[in-house]
């Protein structure tokens, strides 16, 4: 009997430990090989950022070496996490102590404000002018303000898209097949979208492969395809709303009619029955099962990079008017660890990958001659060296451009690419500015609410995203009932008073 | 009773380490890593009642109280992932007992067959297999528009069911692939009792006319209770958390199904996802386990007021 318990004890005790084990060692056995011998003495920077290993990131790491232990005196260590890996990693060297020196962190990853909020992140606002004087200068004080937090920066903003204009993608040899493209590149609006659904359900019944539409109807539901900057995910500001009203977006018309035309959608056969999770919904763009993304960020040569991803030329069009939001300023950032032993030099890296566009490419695309070959170097296009087929095939191929530093200093990957980022930045620049850009909320008092809110939205809203809720009002209803008894009026009061006194210092 | 002389309790002492000092090796890993896991890491608790920041360390972050624990009660969701999570455990409990006994009664009517090793083998390989795989077969039956179960309710004539919007079906789906996956490991626990049994008490039982239910009331689930009784014991240990895996990836963490699946574990997490505070995950983990300490400390009185001194059951 005691033998018993013992054993199945001594089981337990092994299957948790390799379980623990197995999650916070996997993605670190990874590694990216340790700088080379011959910079010893240098500092070395760790770098932390989500993305699959490359085969070639040695040789590339020691290239890089070689330009940033001229420029600023230190090597680089690359450590690449796996993507569903990242965000409990990084937790757990946050939570340990470990130290790194620069690491990805935004919104929607590795939270920017928790790293704030938890003293993660080193501020750097002092530093970035004085150590990263170019890469300051190149953008405006508005938009550094929208990584600013408590007066203070944390992370370098990746100059990139900073708008946010949503419109549907549509594969380009289905949209010929259905005979409708004047139709899609003259659509104004998501109504417009319709017909053009219906014409591919159609003509997926007749299809071997095309299974559906789409695989999923909630990206319709985001409050930026309706005009809304969400300070948070269901507490937003309508762009044209000069008085910085904060509204809960699930009681707005706009949610409600969203959600009205996701059901039609789903009823009418447009997605799979069944909700499907993200890396399925990839698998079925890649298996060309799908042929529409309803709503998602149209941007110049964002087609070729989609193309890239899935292995479909797509057609796409906003249907959005571009704004300018902090969430949108501060989607991508690089920040530099509180217990970093470097942070001068981790910020002169930051100037050093946002204004040096052969230490930035080398990092995105690799080396020239082994990794990539000049097509045209007037016009800054390349393509895979050595005759392979693809820069997946070169053996170093990231392709998350947006993620190290200022895409607009990336070499183009397409013919189709070129030009596209003197027009990115020029709709950054034309964008209309949300009344709260540059405004960033504090949770901290409403920690609980936040806790109870989380919950609840994913159990009420999501259904009504993905278009599962038989009776939209009632869900509605229930929806609305349940956020209001998790404290979003005490949120939304919260924010409100925040951006107030925001509004009023900035008077 | 008389008290042991020093010297002698030593002698005596040194030889029950000797004659025993395989197993005590064998122990050692496990022990360490209930000293380093759960008693070392008890200080942390504390963290369940501050503003936990962790540059500023465990004892160094504001002390707030019950705060953390707030979220827990604050809604009727989280009330009802406690229920859930009350119910299904007992449910799983109660089902894999059953099934475990049943199993190992079974297999122990065989066990002189040369294929017993293979049945125990077949029975323990879906414990190996991960949730996520699990839920992947799982999907195979009961996906909507293409699953096995509802393409044959379609052959047969019969409605299809939309199994991933209807909670009504999860609590026996959960338990019948909690069972896939558990009783196998279950059962050999009380396979091995049945195997200490003096199989005499069984040619007695015979010679008197006793049949197969017979034995199992009167012989093997007499002799093995005291085992079923600590299991069960401990099993109370963990009533308030729930195998993530099994709600999270086997439910497809589907929003519909929340009402039957949605347990403590799911909650928090769905909860915690957005904020990250560490603090809030402690103090759920800490009630999770208080409960659990409790329930365990309860049951195993109730069981020393109605045990035989002669054959112990309760755990201390």
């Amino acid at each position: 009997m005691k033998n018993g318990l013992t054993r199945r004890g001594f089981l337990k005790g092994i299957g948790a430990a390799a379980a623990a084990g197995g999650m916070s060692f996997s993605g670190l056995a990874k590694l990216a090989a340790a700088p080379a011998r011959r910079y010893q003495g240098l500092p070395t920077l760790v770098y932390m950022f989500p993305g699959g290993v490359q085969a070639d990131v040695a040789r590339v790491q020691d290239a890089l070496n070689a330009i940033a232990a001229e420029r600023i005196g230190a090597t680089i260590e690359l450590r690449a996490v796996d993507w569903g890996a990242y965000d409990t990693q990084i937790s757990l060297i946050n939570a340990s102590g470990e130290a790194y020196d620069l690491a990805f962190t935004a919104p929607w990853i590795n939270n920017y404000y928790t790293n704030i909020g938890q003293e993660y992140l080193a501020g750097i606002g002092d530093l970035l002018p004085e150590l990263a004087p170019n890469y300051y200068a190149s953008m405006t004080q508005d938009t550094w303000n929208a990584a600013r937090v408590g007066g203070d920066i944390y992370g370098g903003i990746n100059q990139q898209i900073f708008v946010k204009p949503f419109g549907p993608y549509i594969r380009s040899d289905v949209l010929e097949a259905i005979g409708l493209a004047d139709a899609f590149n003259s659509m104004t609006s998501y109504a417009d979208l319709e017909p053009i659904l219906a014409a591919v359900k159609e003509f997926a019944d007749s299809d071997d492969t095309l299974t559906h539409a789409t695989s999923n109807l909630a990206p319709l539901s985001i409050a930026e395809n309706w005009g809304f900057d969400p300070i948070l995910q269901y507490l937003v500001v309508k762009g044209t709303d000069e008085s910085a009203q904060v509204q809960i977006y699930t009681q707005t018309d706009e949610f409600a009619q969203a959600v009205e035309t996701i059901r039609r959608w789903y009823l009418a056969g447009y997605a799979p029955s069944d909700v499907q999770q993200w890396t399925e919904m990839d698998a079925a763009w890649q298996a060309g099962q799908i042929a529409v993304r309803v709503a998602d960020i149209v941007k110049p040569g964002g087609n070729a990079e989609v193309a890239a991803r899935w292995g479909w030329d797509v057609t796409s069009r906003a249907l959005v008017e571009p704004m300018l939001t902090t969430g949108g300023v501060i989607a991508t950032l690089n920040g530099v660890g509180s217990v970093s032993a470097n942070p001068e030099l981790a910020v002169r890296y930051l100037e050093l990958v946002n204004t040096d566009p052969l230490f930035y490419n080398t990092l995105c695309k690799g080396i020239q001659g082994v990794h990539w070959d000049w097509e045209d170097e007037a016009q800054g296009l390349i393509r895979p060296a050595g005759g392979a087929a693809s820069f997946a095939d070169t053996g170093y191929n990231p392709n998350t451009d947006w993620m190290f530093g200022n895409v607009f200093n990336a070499y183009y990957t397409d013919p189709s690419q070129v030009g596209a980022w003197p027009e990115t930045a020029e709709l950054n620049r034309n964008a209309r500015s949300s009344p709260v850009l540059g405004f960033t909320f504090d949770g901290s008092n409403v920690q609980t609410e936040l806790a109870s809110i989380s919950a609840v939205s994913r159990e009420y809203a999501d259904p009504l995203g993905s278009g599962v809720v038989e009776d939209v009002a009632a869900g509605l209803a229930t929806l609305n009932q349940a956020m209001l008894d998790a404290g979003i009026e005490r949120v939304r009061d919260e924010i409100q008073s925040q951006v107030d006194a925001w509004k009023a210092s900035r008077a | 009773m008389t008290a042991i002389p020093a010297s002698r309790w030593n002698r005596l002492r040194g030889h029950v380490f000797r004659r025993n000092l395989t197993w005590f090796l064998m122990s050692l890993p496990a022990l360490a890593w209930i000293l380093i896991f759960k008693y070392f890491t008890l200080v942390g608790v504390w963290v369940a009642f501050t503003d936990y920041r962790v540059r500023r360390g465990i004892f160094g972050s504001d002390f707030v109280w019950l705060k953390n624990f707030e979220f827990l009660f604050a809604t009727d969701t989280a009330i009802r992932a406690t229920v859930n999570t009350i119910v299904l455990n007992v449910l799983f409990i109660v089902g894999g007992t059953l099934g475990a006994l049943f199993l190992a009664w079974l297999l122990y009517e065989v066990y002189t067959s040369r294929l017993t090793k293979y049945y125990q083998t077949l029975l323990l390989l879906p414990r190996f297999i991960s949730w996520v795989v699990v839920g992947y077969f799982v999907y195979a039956l009961l996906a909507t528009d293409n699953g096995l179960i509802n393409t044959t309710l379609r052959s047969a004539g019969l409605d299809p069911v939309s199994w991933y919007t209807s909670p009504q079906y999860w609590p026996i789906i959960l338990l019948l692939v909690s069972l896939w996956s558990g009783v196998g490991v279950g059962s050999l626990i009380y396979l091995s009792g049945m195997l200490a049994i003096d199989t005499q008490l069984f040619e007695a039982a015979r010679i008197d006319g006793a049949n197969k239910w017979h034995q199992f009331k009167d012989i093997i689930f007499p002799m093995i209770l005291p085992l079923v009784v600590i299991n069960l014991l401990l099993s109370m240990a963990y009533i308030m958390n729930a195998d993530f895996g099994l709600f999270f990836q086997v439910t497809r963490n589907q929003p519909l199904l929340y009402p039957a699946t949605d347990v403590l574990d799911t909650y928090i997490y769905r909860s915690l996802i957005v904020t990250n505070n560490v603090s809030m995950a402690a103090a759920a983990q800490f009630y999770q386990s208080i409960i659990g300490f409790a329930l365990v400390i309860t049951f195993n009185w109730v069981v020393r007021r109605i045990e035989r001194a002669d054959e112990p059951m309760s755990l201390f």
